[in-house]
């Protein structure tokens, strides 16, 4: 093992890596390249030249040649705004595609204390193992005690095994164990490596669990200039009337807006609005069950929620339920009682499941039993319907043991299981790329369309923000000017997934990308400005694209599902909105465009050599 | 003087306080150095505790090198007279004293208020107390 001076030229990162291989159960130890930081600065940006360079096209995303990669950024584990979290980059089991996958949790800044900036962890283990990294050094343990736990308990007992209760856990639940395609990542109970099967890759390498705890510190070039950056953002938000709000209600005031202008998820994306959830779901719903706010490591705008309810005869608690989770296991299902959505919830995080692919694959199922297309000998009990809670919580259980007939068929996941169903199932499953829509119906605003057909990951609503498309493209039903409004948005967050730092933290929160590029500057010593932080995000979305480029996908695998195409919003505040094909054709062209990719969506050699990748 | 008090009913988790207090008093992010400290409510597992020095004296009283004062209500450490031996680290109650083995000296709290500056939640405050004189 190289000694932790390895890399005392640089600040606010570590410069190391742990590279673990679980075939030949070896780790090491990677140093950073210099030039590499300066071209993609961490996160995001440095796990796609990482990926680029280790993955093989084409390689089982459940096999062991697929890496799977756990990245910090600069930042992260200093006192910056939203520096507390992690990005995991894989191949997603339920994609095919390039997986980005972002988490809070201890384990983020465990990690930069304990020496390390990230693991890229290969090959499969034999039997169940651990992995535990402290101050320089990563082991491998036997996980044999835990395997088969749920995610809670799986942390208390590693804790427990390690006589260490500060130990930052992230591990998986039964869901990934059986290799359900949208297992997560928990980290601290009630964070989420959510969404595209992180926690499936996990459970294919027989890795129940990634633990740190460091006490090394970390180096920042600046400390007087850094403090006085925080105190003035800090500043900034206590006087700012959105974060106060969100404190008492987290992110369900969201479904206030979503509500009001038709982008709700309602019977399986079928309506887009929902009188029921007026009180009960949304903000006015929450705020009579939230007892505390909770933030992250580093954040100054709380956006956790504390709840309580009835569990075995108990009290329990959850941190949740936030807006996709009240979307997509409420509405998207028609059940409207808040008690129900937050044991869901609680469900799903203890058995590590995505709560959003869970409700949409149950939504799928409820629509398919309606259409009278299930196989009635996979429901003896009876066909699942909407607004029926109990359904929605025993198919949850079904999915993550893998329980033959309803659970080994919903935990294809909805792409899969429309094959399976047949017939015009294919028409209703909300997926792109495989991965199933977040809680925002796309259809009364373009711009989210887009987003969601482009974005790499497949159906997804963090790159950037169909709310924010909505609002910043004005006229939202007209395709033009869309792909401005898009690139602007990815190219804006996409820094900060590259810093690793809370996209929630930008979102009407007064930290912008100059801050962050001033937070960059203070920390590592090293001039940045917004403008090359930018610049590191273009390099990052082209890479990307060739990366998923050499897994086979193009425009072709960039659209939409196809009620989104043909269907109508029926009724509300959307009613009659949809997208069509050739408005979808005028935004990917005119996205690709700016871009510099091809009309097929294909990186140029120009744009390749003029970003200098990879 | 103004002293930082906390109350752990607001605290949100976030840890800055212990980052931006390492980083004021050892220029480097460590938590494990802070003076002041956030942990888990063992009780309730979704609440915090927030642990602020509240100059109780305890550690001038048990220090055998005499090097611990008290000046306008709060208690300070001398550098030149402590010896690094540790005896405060053990009796204060709090466990908010550090040792720095490098340095050989301890650390306390000394009531600077970056922690509260920083607090977005307003757990942390710095305020006044002479006046009401009450414990803290």
């Amino acid at each position: 093992m190289q000694g932790l001076e390895g890399r005392k030229d640089l600040k606010g990162y570590a410069g190391r890596l742990l590279m673990v291989d679980l075939s030949r159960r070896t780790v090491s130890v990677s140093l950073l390249d210099r030039a590499d930081l300066r071209k993609y600065v961490g996160g995001r940006g440095l796990a796609a030249k990482l990926f680029y360079d280790l993955a093989e096209p084409g390689a089982d995303p459940l096999g062991p040649r697929n890496p799977l990669i756990f990245l910090t950024g600069p930042l992260t584990g200093t006192p910056t705004p939203g520096a507390g979290k992690f990005i995991v980059v894989t191949k997603s089991p339920l994609t095919g595609a390039w997986l980005e996958s972002y988490s809070s949790g201890a384990l983020a800044w465990q990690l930069k204390q304990a020496g390390f900036d990230g693991l890229v962890v290969t090959g499969a283990a034999d039997r169940p193992v651990y992995l535990v990294i402290r101050d320089g050094r990563g082991e491998i343990r036997d996980a044999s005690a835990v395997w088969g736990s749920d995610c809670f308990e799986t942390e208390d007992r590693i804790r427990q095994l390690e006589g260490d209760s500060e130990l930052a856990v992230s591990c998986i639940g039964p869901a990934g164990e059986n290799l359900v395609p949208f297992a997560c990542i928990t980290s601290d109970r009630w964070r989420q490596a959510g969404r595209g099967g992180t926690g499936t890759v996990m459970g294919s390498k027989r890795l129940k669990a990634v633990c740190a705890h460091g006490t090394l510190g970390i180096e920042v070039d600046d400390p007087a200039g850094l403090f006085r950056l925080l105190a003035d953002r800090v500043a900034a938000a206590r006087e700012n009337p959105r974060i106060q709000r969100r404190q008492g209600v987290g992110t369900s005031g969201t479904m206030l807006v979503t509500n009001s202008v038709g982008l709700l998820p309602v019977r399986n994306f079928k309506e887009t609005s929902s009188e029921k959830a007026k009180g009960t779901l949304d903000a006015d719903g929450m705020r009579g069950a939230v007892i505390h706010a909770r933030g992250c490591y580093s954040c100054i705008a709380p956006c956790g929620t504390v709840t309580t309810f009835e569990l075995d005869g108990r009290t329990a608690y959850l941190e949740g339920p936030e807006y996709e989770t009240l979307g997509l296991l409420g509405s998207n299902l028609e059940i409207y009682d808040l008690p129900t959505v937050i044991k869901a919830n609680d469900l799903c995080d203890r058995l590590g499941l995505d709560t959003i692919s869970t409700g949409n694959v149950i939504g799928f199922a409820m629509e398919c039993a309606e259409k009278g297309l299930l196989p009635p000998a996979a429901f003896p009990a009876g066909f699942p319907r909407f607004g029926d809670g109990e359904a929605a919580l025993a198919l949850i259980s079904d999915i993550a043991w893998r329980r033959r007939g309803a659970g080994e068929l919903l935990a294809l996941g909805t792409r899969e299981m429309a094959r399976a169903v047949g017939g015009e199932a294919e028409r209703f499953a909300m997926q792109v790329k495989g991965l199933e829509l977040p809680a925002y119906d796309p259809r009364a605003t373009l711009g989210g369309a887009l987003a969601y057909a482009v974005a790499p990951r497949g159906g997804c609503h963090r790159r950037s923000s169909p709310v924010h498309t909505l609002v910043q493209g004005q006229d939202w039903q007209t395709p033009e000017g869309k792909a401005q409004v898009v690139k602007g948005l990815f190219d804006s967050r996409g820094a900060q997934h590259c810093l690793v730092i809370c996209d929630f933290i930008g979102r009407g929160v007064p930290v912008t990308l100059g801050h962050y590029a001033a937070f960059l500057t203070a920390v590592t010593g090293e001039p940045w400005d917004e403008a090359e932080l930018v610049r590191v995000t273009e390099r990052t979305e082209t890479l990307i694209r060739l990366i998923n480029g050499r897994e086979g996908f193009g425009r072709k695998d960039d659209t939409l599902p196809w009620r989104l195409l043909n269907e109508p919003v029926p009724s509300g505040p959307a009613a009659g909105c949809r997208v069509t094909a050739a408005d979808l054709d005028i935004m990917l062209s005119d996205y690709y465009a700016l871009r510099g990719w091809d009309e097929d969506g294909v990186p140029t050699a120009e744009t390749i050599r003029e970003l200098r990748i990879p | 003087m103004p002293m930082v008090t906390g109350d752990s009913l607001r605290c949100c988790g976030c840890r800055l306080c212990e980052q931006v207090c390492s980083l004021s008093s050892f220029g480097v992010v460590n938590p494990r150095l802070a003076t002041v400290r956030v942990r888990d409510d063992e009780a309730n597992p979704l609440h915090h505790t927030v642990r602020v020095c509240n100059e109780c004296g305890d550690c001038a009283a048990a220090c055998p090198a005499a090097a611990i004062e008290e000046r306008d209500g709060s208690f300070r450490i001398d550098p030149e007279l402590c010896t690094g031996c540790g005896v405060c680290v053990t009796a204060c109650s709090r466990d908010l004293i550090v040792l720095d083995e490098a340095a050989g000296r301890a650390f306390k709290c000394t009531e600077c208020g970056h922690c509260a500056e920083t607090c977005p939640t307003g757990s942390l405050t710095r305020k006044d107390t002479s006046k009401d004189g009450g414990p803290r």
